[in-house]
């Protein structure tokens, strides 16, 4: 089930919103929450939700086990081998494939293996239990109770899709919660708007793009293939913030504040810059669990930067042009930490921008193509460096087709139009309190029909008889 | 009232009014006319079904199938999606069909639902499947939509291969063997701008006649069909040709047959307006919705039956099943659609008998050949599973026509057909 999807808004939400306000008790809330959460996860998973339900349960025993024994080199063990279990069992569902690919290409063996689908949000749930066991042992955090952990690790707002959040985030709000007009409302702000951004801009930026990216290559012009991309670019950043916003806006809604995991990455004027707003709660576990551990800047940055990069793109998906998508961030965050910065900060900040255009685009050309021999073949189309047209009828008719939606996905991908609603807002005019008081919830409702209609039409599938 | 008040209760209108009247309401159309699908089932609940994932999976497409005022909601997402862009009706639109049309592959998932976004969707590898998957582009030019086409010289040869397979199995005194390519109707588009997204579909004619052998017979349907471009010879919102169109092709096959064609001002016609076909359904475009096409049935004044088989017995059909007239895609009106084997018998005195191995297209065209022969036989190789050969020999066929769309220089799922029904062993 996915939030921008007629079940879950139409069928699930209301179910579970009845529900969870049944009752005040804080008890019975978060059970209602576990409860709905695990089905939820069922939904998608039916035969994989025992392993979240066991992944929670390890992660409780071990560290109740970490905590009692603080300070105990028992302690430690227990940290070790719980993570290795948390990360065997994520090699194996995610990247068993990938490893036995390249065993056999490298020696020649044949290992025979069941492909097995990846099950839904284990690189997110798997974090975050390993987030838990280490704040444990680090004594930032006691070992909790066993209706917390599971209340932790598969809350469904940010169960299959992030962010990825600590225990510590909501450590205050788990027995303190009340109800509040402002902040429910809050949370259907960011709902909706997250809805919008996946159904209005990612689902048709999408089609657009793979419509471009997905074809006969010699057939693309050159500009299509930048059109293409840059859509790609949109889509992305639209499915996954749009994502982390639903998140965000249903915790808020059920009274928990989740850490942002989006800043407008797009106007970053360095790549340093940009992974610091681009999923930012993956960024963060990275920085503190494996690259300060390991020295951060101050020991062996160079290893850091690699390791950590390598990883980030590792996790981001089970074949190599993720990782090389990856160390490509690391090479470029290591340039500008050599002289690159300092040299951005005294040129134009139009310059900045040119850069990082370049840089998100063609780090998503690495990041769209599986295939890497396809990929490089593209990256020739958007350099000139195949035979193919410049620009053509087919191009001109794209472009004109989604010339809308991408200038304004442009547009939304940065903060202007929050800085406008500000400006609106902070008006003590007549205009302000229009604004405040019926526009956003009108445009709110507006864009919930909206979304509503679209994804009526992703439905529609007609069989056109066309058996040849 | 404050607005964050305003905003819950706006939210909540509209979260619980869908809500409650989703449960509320009857389900109670089964089948989507303009999808021409099932509307899927309430699934069954079994400890099988959910813990082999149907369940779920199925119940959410059967809630979305169902969900209230879809066709319209479904309408209204194709006027929100024009919003995208900056063109008009008169500028050419290209829309992507991508609907699996084989009915195979209507139990594979079409798209993967990715709930994590991060992880590209596409990364998860496609079935490979031997079946090609259709990627459709229709041209939408004002209140026409034109299918792109896309040639294959590959395919045209292993057509034009079959067909040859075909001639070396029967024996050429008795029998004659006839080739008849029917090109789409973009070839013969107007505007020259349009004419530069597509490839040309002569070229591909041309293939399959200079690679087939001497002694089957290419009939020349495409220059008739040239002369009359100007004519209603197609439809706009379908695919197919209307029956004038077959006309002209029947005397392109009359020619070659040799015999006197009957002229058209000697028929009996009956008119059905309000045909929206297949390439409606593919773009809903709503300049092809306010002008719809017109479907003319030209009746024959010889009488005939038509009886086509399931397998284990024939059942009576209608030359022109009316039931289809009455909906909005009416060119299953021409011998009730498409069918693995049937008989046409003829009360026309002669005693000939043909033998029509055909797609959709053959079906307009049929009604005109009634008074020629005394049996006419159809095969349509996509369902049938007999031998073709055989099949000819049995009927004691004069006259073996085969009729196919321009698609078999693209595609060579219609060859394969042909050359798995002669049990021809193929390499791919």
């Amino acid at each position: 089930m996915v939030f921008s999807g007629l079940v879950f808004l139409y069928l699930f939400l209301p179910c579970i919103l009845l529900l969870y306000f049944l009752w005040r008790n804080t008890v019975y809330r978060n059970w209602v929450l576990i409860a709905s959460s695990f089905f939820f996860y069922a939904w998608g998973e039916p035969v994989w939700v025992v392993l979240l339900l066991l992944s929670s349960l390890i992660g409780w025993i071990a560290a109740t086990a970490i905590g009692k024994y603080r300070g105990n080199w028992k302690s430690k063990l227990f940290l070790i081998l719980t993570i290795a279990q948390q990360l065997a069992v994520l090699a194996y569902f995610k990247y068993i494939g990938f490893f036995i690919e390249n065993i056999r290409f490298i020696t020649g063996w044949n290992i025979p293996y069941q492909e097995i689908a990846l099950p839904i949000g284990i690189s997110f749930y798997t974090f975050q239990i390993i987030s838990y066991l280490v704040d444990v042992y680090r004594g930032d955090l006691k070992s909790q109770s066993l209706t917390k952990v599971l209340l932790y690790v598969s809350l469904f707002p940010q169960l299959v899709a992030g962010p990825i959040v600590r225990f510590t985030d909501i450590e205050h709000e788990m027995d303190n919660r009340t109800f509040s007009a402002a902040g429910f409302s809050q949370g259907i702000n960011r709902f909706v708007i997250g809805l919008g951004k996946k159904v209005i801009f990612a689902n048709q930026a999408g089609e657009a793009a793979s419509l471009l990216l997905d074809g006969d290559l010699s057939e693309l012009s050159v500009v299509s293939a930048w059109f293409g991309i840059a859509l790609f670019a949109l889509q992305i950043y639209f499915d996954f913030s749009g994502y982390s916003d639903m998140a965000v806006g249903l915790g808020k809604m059920f009274g928990f504040t989740y850490p942002e995991n989006f800043n407008y990455p797009y106007v970053s004027r360095t790549a340093g810059e940009f992974w610091r707003r681009w999923n930012i709660s993956l960024g963060s576990f990275f920085r503190d669990y494996i690259y300060i551990p390991l020295g951060g800047n101050r020991r062996r940055m160079v290893r850091n930067l690699f390791v950590v990069w390598f990883l980030t793109g590792f996790w981001h998906g089970a074949s190599w042009n993720f990782i090389l998508w990856g160390l490509f961030f690391g090479l470029l965050i290591w340039i500008e930490r050599l002289f690159l910065k300092k040299l951005l900060e005294r040129l134009p900040v139009m310059i900045s921008h040119v850069y990082m255009a370049a840089v998100i685009l063609l780090g998503w050309v690495l990041f769209y193509f599986v295939d890497l021999s396809r990929g490089l073949d593209f990256t020739a189309v958007l350099f000139g460096a195949a035979s193919n047209t410049v620009f053509d009828l087919q191009t001109s008719i794209f472009i004109k087709d989604h010339l809308i939606l991408f200038l304004a996905g442009l547009i939304a991908s940065t903060p202007l139009w929050r800085i406008v609603t500000e400006k609106l807002r902070r008006q003590s005019s007549w205009r302000g309190t229009v604004y405040v008081q019926i526009a956003v919830p009108a445009a709110n409702a507006l864009l919930l029909v909206i979304a509503t209609i679209l994804l009526a039409g992703e439905s529609y599938n007609p069989f056109l008889y066309f058996r040849f | 009232m404050r607005n964050r008040h305003l905003n819950i209760v706006f939210f909540m209108l509209v979260i619980f009014t869908l809500f409650t009247i989703n449960l509320l309401i009857p389900k109670k159309a089964s089948v989507s006319e303009i999808e021409k699908r099932a509307l899927e089932l309430k699934p069954v609940l079994s400890l099988s079904s959910i813990f082999g994932g149907r369940y779920f999976v199925q119940y959410e497409d059967y809630f979305t199938d169902h969900f209230v005022w879809r066709d319209q909601l479904v309408e209204w997402s194709g006027l929100l999606k024009k919003s995208k862009g900056i063109l008009g009706e008169e500028d050419i639109r290209l829309v992507v069909s991508r609907n699996n049309n084989m009915q195979s592959s209507m139990n594979s998932p079409v798209n993967e639902e990715e709930a994590v976004p991060a992880m590209s969707s596409h990364a998860e590898e496609q079935e490979e499947s031997s079946e090609e998957e259709m990627v459709g582009q229709y041209l939408v030019y004002k209140d026409n939509a034109y299918l792109l086409y896309y040639f294959n010289p590959e395919a045209a040869k292993r057509y034009a291969g079959a067909l040859n397979e075909f001639q070396q199995r029967v024996d050429a005194e008795q029998l004659r063997v006839y080739s008849l390519l029917v090109p789409s109707k973009i070839e013969f588009v107007g505007e020259e701008k349009l004419k530069k997204l597509t490839m040309p579909q002569k070229a591909a004619v041309d293939l399959v006649k200079e690679t087939l052998q001497e002694s089957i017979t290419p009939v020349d349907a495409y220059s008739k069909l040239e002369e009359h471009k100007e004519e209603y010879i197609y439809f706009r919102s379908d695919h197919h040709w209307t029956a004038l169109g077959a006309y002209y092709a029947y005397e392109a096959f009359a020619e070659a047959a040799g015999y006197t064609m009957i002229p058209l001002a000697q028929y009996d016609t009956e008119e059905y307006p309000g045909f929206l076909g297949t390439s409606y359904a593919a773009t809903l475009s709503t300049a092809m919705k306010r002008n719809p096409d017109v479907l003319t049935l030209y009746k024959p004044s010889v009488s005939s039956t038509l009886t086509v088989s399931d397998g284990e017995s024939f059942i009576r059909r209608e030359l022109f099943d009316k039931q289809y007239s009455e909906k909005d895609e009416k060119y299953s009106t021409f011998l009730g659609g498409d069918f693995g084997y049937g008989i046409l018998r003829t009360k026309s005195g002669t005693n000939r008998v043909l033998m029509v191995i055909k797609d959709s297209y053959a079906n307009a065209l049929i009604p005109f050949l009634i008074p020629h022969y005394k049996e006419i036989h159809i095969i349509d190789p996509r369902y049938y599973t007999g031998n073709i050969v055989r099949a000819a020999k049995e009927a004691k066929a004069d006259e073996v026509l085969f009729l196919n769309s321009s698609i078999v220089g693209s595609y060579f799922g219609i060859s394969n057909f042909l050359l798995k029904s002669m049990e021809v062993k193929q390499r791919n």
